[in-house]
């Protein structure tokens, strides 16, 4: 056989290697972009209804959102939300700067190792010595 | 005779497939790996969007320390009291506290509130400047009311007020 015929059929499977090398690892990042995006909308949906529903702080007989009440925070029991057919797990803290900063928390299960997670702050204001402070709620989402 | 190719022609028309070949996998690489980064890059942003509406209702609601009055309410009263009960000087630092530690990383915030020709503008970092129309930013706008007690009755003004998060540069 000739060599220049060798050097190009090696070129093309070379190519075609890098063609399916690329397809897959593509893919896999592909993947992995859309769990973090699906965590990362878990997170919002969560960390939303903590905010302004769960955690609110009860005025005069009505929630009010944005304000979250220390109070609340130990009357959650369950730390498993379904979203979309898939039951994601979470855990909270919410820190205040109050001269330094205090954080209350963190609430719920700690997430495990090895597995992918996704942490949203949130600012809100924290009923707390009958003052709203400005803080942040912090929730780290997994499946 | 002359259109049948000959051996040397032959072998360019193959090296020119091959440099093709090559071409065609770099630009399906870069298009490949650029489209799965879309669905993160809107997942992002969908958070940004909402830490700024949480941003804007958190001043709306926090106290600033040592008074009894809401940031945005205070910085109103500045804009339309000649006697605010928070100092402007003050009430800036507090602010700009408040800013700093509320702030997603990475970003810069611009709270701004005017009536009238009076306006407040602060930005968070202090050596930011106003975020440019091309720059990634999203913005959530309210209005602030304040009650003015003149001569004969209380007048209700109404303040408009914006807060944007940005992208900052570098």
């Amino acid at each position: 056989m000739d060599i220049s015929k060798i050097i190009k059929s090696v070129f093309t499977i070379l190519a075609l290697l890098t063609f399916i090398f690329l397809i897959t690892s593509a893919y896999r990042q592909y993947q992995r972009s859309a769990e973090l995006a699906l965590l990362g909308d878990a997170a919002c949906c969560i960390a939303t209804g903590l905010a302004l529903d769960e955690l609110a702080l009860e005025d005069q007989g009505a929630e009010r959102a944005y304000v979250v009440d220390p109070a609340k925070f130990t009357s959650i029991g369950d730390f498993t939300r379904p979203l979309g057919g898939e039951n994601y797990r979470f855990c909270f803290e919410v820190g205040y700067p109050d001269g330094r900063e205090t954080v209350l928390g963190p609430f719920g299960e700690t997430h495990p190792d090895g597995v992918m997670k996704v942490s949203l702050s949130l600012p809100v204001a924290v009923f707390e010595n009958a003052r709203l402070h400005g803080g942040r709620l912090k929730v780290v989402v997994w499946r | 005779m002359a259109l049948i190719p000959s051996r040397d022609e032959k072998g360019i028309a193959d090296v020119f497939a091959i440099a093709f070949m090559f071409l065609l996998v770099v630009f399906a690489g870069t298009v490949l790996h650029s489209h799965a980064l879309v669905p993160l890059t809107s997942s992002t942003e969908r958070m940004l969007q909402l830490q700024t509406e949480h941003l804007y209702k958190t001043l709306e609601q926090a106290y600033v320390k040592n008074y009894s009055l809401t940031y945005l309410s205070a910085i109103a009263d500045n804009l339309v009291l000649t006697q605010p009960l928070v100092p402007g000087g003050y009430l800036r630092d507090q602010l700009h506290e408040m800013l700093a530690y509320l702030r997603p990383p990475g970003h810069g915030v611009r709270v701004t509130l005017a009536v009238g020709e009076n306006t407040w503008d602060q930005i968070y970092p202090t050596d930011a400047r106003p975020p440019a129309p091309r720059t990634k930013q999203f913005s959530f706008k309210g209005k602030v009311c304040v009650i003015r007690a003149e001569a004969d009755e209380n007048r209700v003004v109404m303040v408009n007020a914006s807060l944007t998060i940005f992208e900052l540069q570098g």
